[in-house]
Protein backbone atom coordinates (compact mmCIF):
# COMPACT_ATOMS: atom_id res chain seq x y z
CA UNK A 1 0.00 0.00 0.00
CA UNK A 2 1.75 3.35 -1.09
CA UNK A 3 1.79 6.25 1.26
CA UNK A 4 -0.31 8.17 -1.54
CA UNK A 5 -3.07 6.05 -1.16
CA UNK A 6 -3.03 5.64 2.47
CA UNK A 7 -3.13 9.73 2.67
CA UNK A 8 -6.27 8.70 0.18
CA UNK A 9 -7.75 6.75 2.54
CA UNK A 10 -7.11 9.18 5.31
CA UNK A 11 -8.48 12.02 3.44
CA UNK A 12 -11.83 10.63 2.15
CA UNK A 13 -12.25 9.66 5.96
CA UNK A 14 -11.52 13.09 6.44
CA UNK A 15 -14.33 14.51 3.82
CA UNK A 16 -16.60 12.02 5.23
CA UNK A 17 -17.04 12.81 8.67
CA UNK A 18 -17.29 16.94 7.46
CA UNK A 19 -20.05 15.96 5.06
CA UNK A 20 -21.64 14.34 8.22
CA UNK A 21 -20.94 17.23 10.83
CA UNK A 22 -22.38 19.59 7.57
CA UNK A 23 -25.23 17.30 8.04
CA UNK A 24 -25.95 17.33 11.67
CA UNK A 25 -25.11 21.30 12.16
CA UNK A 26 -25.21 23.18 9.69
CA UNK A 27 -28.15 25.34 8.38
CA UNK A 28 -31.47 26.42 9.70
CA UNK A 29 -34.03 23.51 10.65
CA UNK A 30 -36.95 25.12 9.71
CA UNK A 31 -35.45 25.18 5.96
CA UNK A 32 -36.26 21.23 5.96
CA UNK A 33 -40.35 22.63 5.69
CA UNK A 34 -41.00 20.26 8.52
CA UNK A 35 -39.02 21.95 11.92
CA UNK A 36 -41.54 24.51 13.16
CA UNK A 37 -40.14 26.97 14.90
CA UNK A 38 -43.04 29.45 15.95
CA UNK A 39 -44.47 27.56 18.46
CA UNK B 1 16.77 13.69 -24.34
CA UNK B 2 18.12 12.81 -21.01
CA UNK B 3 16.23 15.81 -19.42
CA UNK B 4 13.23 15.19 -21.25
CA UNK B 5 12.77 11.33 -20.09
CA UNK B 6 13.81 12.60 -16.50
CA UNK B 7 10.66 14.93 -16.53
CA UNK B 8 8.43 12.73 -18.11
CA UNK B 9 9.34 9.58 -15.52
CA UNK B 10 8.82 12.39 -12.60
CA UNK B 11 5.65 13.34 -14.20
CA UNK B 12 4.30 9.60 -14.47
CA UNK B 13 5.31 9.00 -10.77
CA UNK B 14 2.40 12.27 -9.90
CA UNK B 15 0.33 10.70 -12.07
CA UNK B 16 0.45 7.01 -10.61
CA UNK B 17 0.40 8.87 -6.99
CA UNK B 18 -2.47 11.05 -7.76
CA UNK B 19 -4.45 8.00 -8.98
CA UNK B 20 -3.35 6.38 -5.77
CA UNK B 21 -4.53 9.06 -3.51
CA UNK B 22 -8.08 9.01 -5.25
CA UNK B 23 -8.48 5.34 -5.44
CA UNK B 24 -7.85 5.64 -1.17
CA UNK B 25 -10.12 8.87 -0.71
CA UNK B 26 -13.05 7.18 -2.73
CA UNK B 27 -12.68 3.83 -1.53
CA UNK B 28 -12.65 5.14 2.42
CA UNK B 29 -15.80 7.65 1.92
CA UNK B 30 -17.51 4.96 0.03
CA UNK B 31 -16.62 2.21 2.68
CA UNK B 32 -17.58 4.64 5.58
CA UNK B 33 -20.37 5.36 3.68
CA UNK B 34 -21.99 1.94 3.15
CA UNK B 35 -20.93 1.12 7.10
CA UNK B 36 -22.36 4.20 8.32
CA UNK B 37 -25.90 3.43 6.36
CA UNK B 38 -25.94 -0.08 7.53
CA UNK B 39 -25.18 0.71 10.91
CA UNK B 40 -28.08 3.86 11.11
CA UNK B 41 -30.71 1.52 9.38
CA UNK B 42 -29.88 -0.90 12.20
CA UNK B 43 -30.03 1.94 14.60
CA UNK B 44 -33.64 2.85 12.90
CA UNK B 45 -35.18 -0.87 12.77
CA UNK B 46 -34.37 -2.02 16.20
CA UNK B 47 -35.51 1.38 17.62
CA UNK B 48 -32.02 1.61 19.17
CA UNK B 49 -31.82 5.13 17.83
CA UNK B 50 -35.14 6.10 20.23
CA UNK B 51 -33.21 4.80 23.00
CA UNK B 52 -30.56 6.88 22.86
CA UNK B 53 -32.07 10.01 21.63
CA UNK B 54 -34.95 11.85 23.21
CA UNK B 55 -37.10 12.67 19.77
CA UNK B 56 -40.01 14.03 21.92
CA UNK B 57 -41.81 17.22 20.43
CA UNK B 58 -39.68 16.91 16.73
CA UNK B 59 -40.60 15.42 13.32
CA UNK B 60 -37.99 15.91 11.38
CA UNK B 61 -39.64 13.90 7.99
CA UNK B 62 -42.44 11.56 6.87
CA UNK B 63 -40.07 8.78 6.52
CA UNK B 64 -39.06 9.75 10.29
CA UNK B 65 -42.61 9.29 11.38
CA UNK B 66 -43.12 6.34 9.87
CA UNK B 67 -39.69 4.76 10.97
CA UNK B 68 -40.77 6.06 14.46
CA UNK B 69 -43.86 4.09 14.20
CA UNK B 70 -42.13 1.01 13.52
CA UNK B 71 -39.29 1.10 15.90
CA UNK B 72 -42.37 1.45 18.55
CA UNK B 73 -44.51 -0.83 17.59
CA UNK B 74 -43.00 -4.03 18.99
CA UNK B 75 -44.31 -2.89 22.62
CA UNK B 76 -47.33 -1.60 21.66
CA UNK B 77 -46.39 1.67 22.99
CA UNK B 78 -49.61 4.77 23.37
CA UNK B 79 -49.20 6.88 20.33
CA UNK B 80 -49.46 10.63 21.83
CA UNK B 81 -49.90 13.20 19.45
CA UNK B 82 -50.06 16.83 20.06
CA UNK B 83 -48.46 20.44 20.00
CA UNK B 84 -45.20 21.69 21.71
CA UNK B 85 -47.06 21.38 24.97
CA UNK B 86 -45.80 17.47 24.85
CA UNK B 87 -42.48 18.08 23.67
CA UNK B 88 -39.27 19.41 25.18
CA UNK B 89 -38.74 22.64 23.52
CA UNK B 90 -40.36 25.14 25.88
CA UNK B 91 -38.44 23.88 28.78
CA UNK B 92 -34.93 23.88 26.75
CA UNK B 93 -35.35 27.55 25.94
CA UNK B 94 -36.98 28.32 29.81
CA UNK B 95 -33.34 26.68 30.55
CA UNK B 96 -35.47 24.14 33.01
CA UNK B 97 -32.27 21.85 34.64
CA UNK B 98 -32.79 18.14 32.89
CA UNK B 99 -35.44 19.62 30.74
CA UNK B 100 -35.69 16.30 28.59
CA UNK B 101 -36.41 13.97 31.71
CA UNK B 102 -39.34 16.67 32.70
CA UNK B 103 -41.39 17.28 29.27
CA UNK B 104 -44.71 15.44 29.11
CA UNK B 105 -43.62 12.75 27.35
CA UNK B 106 -41.05 11.51 29.27
CA UNK B 107 -43.20 11.90 32.43
CA UNK B 108 -45.88 10.24 30.35
CA UNK B 109 -43.80 7.17 29.24
CA UNK B 110 -42.30 6.68 32.88
CA UNK B 111 -46.25 6.18 34.22
CA UNK B 112 -47.65 3.84 31.34
CA UNK B 113 -44.25 1.61 31.52
CA UNK B 114 -43.70 -1.38 30.13
CA UNK B 115 -45.86 -0.11 27.00
CA UNK B 116 -44.56 3.43 27.41
CA UNK B 117 -45.46 6.55 24.97
CA UNK B 118 -44.89 6.41 21.19
CA UNK B 119 -44.25 10.55 21.10
CA UNK B 120 -46.14 11.82 17.72
CA UNK B 121 -46.21 15.10 19.14
CA UNK B 122 -44.10 17.82 17.56
CA UNK B 123 -43.81 22.01 18.10
CA UNK B 124 -46.65 23.77 16.12
CA UNK B 125 -48.67 20.80 14.93
CA UNK B 126 -51.93 21.58 14.11
CA UNK B 127 -55.28 19.14 13.91
CA UNK B 128 -55.11 18.86 10.00
CA UNK B 129 -51.03 18.09 10.67
CA UNK B 130 -52.41 15.60 13.11
CA UNK B 131 -54.93 14.10 10.60
CA UNK B 132 -52.17 13.33 7.82
CA UNK B 133 -49.76 11.74 10.61
CA UNK B 134 -52.56 9.13 11.04
CA UNK B 135 -52.59 8.72 7.25
CA UNK B 136 -48.93 8.76 6.61
CA UNK B 137 -48.68 5.75 8.41
CA UNK B 138 -49.05 2.15 7.85
CA UNK B 139 -49.70 0.59 11.30
CA UNK B 140 -51.09 3.69 13.28
CA UNK B 141 -50.65 2.73 16.88
CA UNK B 142 -53.63 0.61 19.05
CA UNK B 143 -53.91 3.39 21.82
CA UNK B 144 -53.76 7.13 21.04
CA UNK B 145 -53.83 9.80 23.54
CA UNK B 146 -54.21 13.11 21.57
CA UNK B 147 -53.96 16.20 23.05
CA UNK B 148 -55.63 19.33 21.99
CA UNK B 149 -54.85 23.13 22.55
CA UNK B 150 -56.51 26.23 22.46
CA UNK B 151 -53.98 27.15 19.85
CA UNK B 152 -55.32 24.56 17.43
CA UNK B 153 -58.83 25.94 17.14
CA UNK B 154 -57.48 29.69 16.88
CA UNK B 155 -58.79 31.95 13.41
CA UNK B 156 -54.89 32.20 12.34
CA UNK B 157 -55.68 28.68 10.83
CA UNK B 158 -58.76 28.94 9.74
CA UNK B 159 -57.93 29.26 5.93
CA UNK B 160 -57.17 26.05 4.41
CA UNK B 161 -53.62 27.54 3.17
CA UNK B 162 -53.22 28.17 6.83
CA UNK B 163 -54.98 25.17 8.51
CA UNK B 164 -51.74 22.83 8.36
CA UNK B 165 -48.25 23.94 9.53
CA UNK B 166 -46.46 21.01 7.66
CA UNK B 167 -47.16 20.34 3.87
CA UNK B 168 -45.78 17.07 4.16
CA UNK B 169 -48.62 16.27 6.32
CA UNK B 170 -51.42 17.40 4.47
CA UNK B 171 -54.23 14.94 4.56
CA UNK B 172 -55.83 13.58 1.88
CA UNK B 173 -59.03 15.42 2.51
CA UNK B 174 -57.28 18.95 2.12
CA UNK B 175 -54.92 17.40 -0.30
CA UNK B 176 -57.86 19.09 -3.54
CA UNK B 177 -56.28 21.95 -5.71
CA UNK B 178 -54.59 24.75 -4.03
CA UNK B 179 -54.00 28.29 -6.08
CA UNK B 180 -50.92 28.28 -7.61
CA UNK B 181 -48.03 28.94 -4.82
CA UNK B 182 -45.63 31.64 -5.22
CA UNK B 183 -41.96 31.60 -6.42
CA UNK B 184 -40.54 31.56 -2.82
CA UNK B 185 -43.56 29.10 -2.08
CA UNK B 186 -42.92 26.80 -4.91
CA UNK B 187 -39.04 26.55 -4.32
CA UNK B 188 -39.48 25.91 -0.90
CA UNK B 189 -42.02 22.94 -1.78
CA UNK B 190 -39.39 21.88 -4.00
CA UNK B 191 -36.75 22.11 -1.06
CA UNK B 192 -39.04 19.89 1.33
CA UNK B 193 -39.26 17.40 -1.49
CA UNK B 194 -36.23 16.71 -1.91
CA UNK B 195 -35.06 17.16 2.13
CA UNK B 196 -37.85 14.30 2.16
CA UNK B 197 -36.75 12.22 -0.54
CA UNK B 198 -33.22 11.93 1.21
CA UNK B 199 -34.56 10.80 4.36
CA UNK B 200 -36.70 8.34 2.59
CA UNK B 201 -33.65 7.06 0.56
CA UNK B 202 -30.74 7.06 3.23
CA UNK B 203 -30.90 5.81 6.88
CA UNK B 204 -27.70 7.99 7.45
CA UNK B 205 -29.24 10.86 6.25
CA UNK B 206 -32.73 10.75 8.23
CA UNK B 207 -30.82 10.07 11.12
CA UNK B 208 -27.93 13.00 11.04
CA UNK B 209 -31.36 15.16 10.91
CA UNK B 210 -32.70 13.44 13.99
CA UNK B 211 -29.83 14.56 15.90
CA UNK B 212 -29.81 17.52 14.26
CA UNK B 213 -33.63 18.42 15.89
CA UNK B 214 -31.95 17.07 19.23
CA UNK B 215 -29.04 19.41 19.18
CA UNK B 216 -31.98 22.20 19.49
CA UNK B 217 -30.80 24.78 16.92
CA UNK B 218 -33.94 26.07 15.46
CA UNK B 219 -31.98 29.36 14.04
CA UNK B 220 -28.47 30.44 14.34
CA UNK B 221 -29.59 33.35 16.80
CA UNK B 222 -31.14 31.05 19.08
CA UNK B 223 -27.86 28.92 19.22
CA UNK B 224 -26.00 31.78 19.99
CA UNK B 225 -28.03 33.32 22.94
CA UNK B 226 -27.69 29.88 24.24
CA UNK B 227 -24.33 29.79 24.06
CA UNK B 228 -24.24 32.74 25.60
CA UNK B 229 -26.42 32.30 28.17
CA UNK B 230 -23.93 29.73 29.45
CA UNK B 231 -21.49 32.62 30.24
CA UNK B 232 -23.10 35.48 30.86
CA UNK B 233 -25.69 36.14 33.81
CA UNK B 234 -29.44 35.16 33.07
CA UNK B 235 -30.81 38.39 31.59
CA UNK B 236 -34.28 39.61 32.41
CA UNK B 237 -36.67 39.66 29.30
CA UNK B 238 -36.64 42.99 27.62
CA UNK B 239 -40.18 44.06 26.19
CA UNK B 240 -39.52 43.76 22.61
CA UNK B 241 -39.34 40.24 23.45
CA UNK B 242 -42.35 40.28 25.80
CA UNK B 243 -44.68 42.03 23.35
CA UNK B 244 -43.30 39.90 20.27
CA UNK B 245 -44.77 36.92 22.58
CA UNK B 246 -47.85 39.07 23.51
CA UNK B 247 -48.86 39.50 19.58
CA UNK B 248 -48.18 35.81 18.77
CA UNK B 249 -50.31 34.31 21.24
CA UNK B 250 -53.40 37.17 20.77
CA UNK B 251 -55.24 35.20 18.72
CA UNK B 252 -55.05 31.76 21.15
CA UNK B 253 -56.87 33.74 23.28
CA UNK B 254 -59.09 36.12 21.36
CA UNK B 255 -62.75 36.19 22.91
CA UNK B 256 -64.85 35.04 20.10
CA UNK B 257 -66.64 31.80 19.43
CA UNK B 258 -65.15 28.90 17.81
CA UNK B 259 -65.72 27.95 14.56
CA UNK B 260 -67.32 24.01 14.28
CA UNK B 261 -67.04 24.29 10.36
CA UNK B 262 -63.27 25.19 10.54
CA UNK B 263 -60.71 22.74 9.05
CA UNK B 264 -59.36 22.35 12.63
CA UNK B 265 -63.10 21.02 13.60
CA UNK B 266 -63.79 19.05 10.51
CA UNK B 267 -59.85 17.40 10.86
CA UNK B 268 -60.93 16.70 14.72
CA UNK B 269 -64.16 15.21 13.40
CA UNK B 270 -62.35 12.83 10.82
CA UNK B 271 -59.46 11.87 13.17
CA UNK B 272 -62.17 10.50 15.79
CA UNK B 273 -64.29 8.48 12.93
CA UNK B 274 -60.67 6.82 12.16
CA UNK B 275 -60.06 6.31 15.69
CA UNK B 276 -63.84 4.82 16.42
CA UNK B 277 -63.53 1.63 15.35
CA UNK B 278 -59.81 1.56 16.46
CA UNK B 279 -58.46 0.90 20.38
CA UNK B 280 -58.61 3.32 23.49
CA UNK B 281 -58.40 7.18 22.78
CA UNK B 282 -58.05 9.34 25.27
CA UNK B 283 -58.56 13.20 23.68
CA UNK B 284 -57.59 15.58 26.54
CA UNK B 285 -57.75 19.66 26.29
CA UNK B 286 -54.90 20.45 27.79
CA UNK B 287 -54.44 23.37 30.55
CA UNK B 288 -54.28 26.84 29.71
CA UNK B 289 -52.32 29.75 31.76
CA UNK B 290 -55.66 31.29 33.76
CA UNK B 291 -54.31 34.82 33.26
CA UNK B 292 -54.37 34.33 29.63
CA UNK B 293 -58.03 32.52 29.85
CA UNK B 294 -59.18 35.76 32.03
CA UNK B 295 -58.83 37.96 29.11
CA UNK B 296 -61.99 35.16 27.61
CA UNK B 297 -65.78 36.13 28.84
CA UNK B 298 -66.80 33.34 31.36
CA UNK B 299 -69.84 32.43 29.19
CA UNK B 300 -67.77 31.70 25.79
CA UNK B 301 -65.22 30.44 27.28
CA UNK B 302 -67.58 27.37 28.70
CA UNK B 303 -69.40 27.45 25.63
CA UNK B 304 -66.22 26.47 23.45
CA UNK B 305 -65.32 23.61 25.97
CA UNK B 306 -68.56 22.26 25.71
CA UNK B 307 -68.47 22.58 21.41
CA UNK B 308 -65.06 20.91 21.67
CA UNK B 309 -66.30 17.76 24.34
CA UNK B 310 -69.91 17.37 22.17
CA UNK B 311 -67.04 17.37 18.83
CA UNK B 312 -65.28 14.44 20.48
CA UNK B 313 -68.31 12.80 22.65
CA UNK B 314 -70.32 12.07 19.42
CA UNK B 315 -67.44 11.29 17.04
CA UNK B 316 -66.21 8.70 19.41
CA UNK B 317 -69.55 7.42 21.22
CA UNK B 318 -69.83 5.72 24.98
CA UNK B 319 -66.53 4.54 24.58
CA UNK B 320 -64.89 8.12 24.46
CA UNK B 321 -62.44 9.17 26.91
CA UNK B 322 -62.77 13.11 27.13
CA UNK B 323 -60.85 15.18 29.54
CA UNK B 324 -60.97 18.62 29.93
CA UNK B 325 -58.18 20.02 31.98
CA UNK B 326 -57.82 23.74 30.45
CA UNK B 327 -58.45 24.77 34.03
CA UNK B 328 -57.20 22.57 35.82
CA UNK B 329 -53.35 24.37 36.37
CA UNK B 330 -52.46 27.11 38.44
CA UNK B 331 -50.36 30.14 37.16
CA UNK B 332 -47.26 29.15 38.84
CA UNK B 333 -47.63 25.93 36.84
CA UNK B 334 -46.49 27.22 33.74
CA UNK B 335 -43.57 28.77 32.03
CA UNK B 336 -45.86 30.83 29.67
CA UNK B 337 -49.12 31.11 27.99
CA UNK B 338 -49.63 26.73 27.84
CA UNK B 339 -46.10 25.10 28.39
CA UNK B 340 -45.83 23.57 31.77
CA UNK B 341 -42.94 23.53 34.35
CA UNK B 342 -41.31 20.35 34.71
CA UNK B 343 -43.60 19.98 37.81
CA UNK B 344 -46.80 20.65 35.92
CA UNK B 345 -45.97 18.50 32.99
CA UNK B 346 -45.28 15.41 36.04
CA UNK B 347 -49.10 16.40 37.48
CA UNK B 348 -50.56 16.69 34.00
CA UNK B 349 -48.72 13.36 33.12
CA UNK B 350 -50.41 11.89 36.23
CA UNK B 351 -53.74 12.66 35.44
CA UNK B 352 -53.54 11.73 31.77
CA UNK B 353 -52.29 8.22 33.03
CA UNK B 354 -54.62 8.10 35.45
CA UNK B 355 -57.63 8.14 32.66
CA UNK B 356 -55.79 6.44 30.11
CA UNK B 357 -55.62 3.41 32.23
CA UNK B 358 -59.38 3.38 33.82
CA UNK B 359 -61.32 5.74 31.29
CA UNK B 360 -64.58 5.50 33.25
CA UNK B 361 -62.76 7.79 36.07
CA UNK B 362 -61.80 10.60 33.18
CA UNK B 363 -63.36 13.79 34.37
CA UNK B 364 -66.40 14.77 32.31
Amino acid sequence: MSRAFRRGLLAGAAIFLAVVLVLILSGDLSSSGFIYVDF
Amino acid sequence: MQVDTASGGAAGGHGREGRAWALGALGSFLLLLIVSELFCRTLLGTGALYGLVDASGTLTSVAEVKARARAFAGRQAVGLLGDSVAGVTALVQHRVPRARQRSLTAELDRRLTPRGVLPLSADGLLLPDVEGLLETLEAPPRDVILLLNFRMFARSWETEASAGSRDGLLPVAMAGPREAPSAAAAKGRLDARLYESAAGASSLFLVTQVLRARLFVPTRKDAIERGLARLLPAAEDDDLAASVLRLRIAPIYEDRDWNPASPAFSSLGRILARRRSAGRTLVALVPQNPSETAAIAPERLQSNRDLLKRTVVNALGADSAWIDLSDAMPQDAFLDHCHLTGEGNARLAGTLAAAFVQPGRAAP
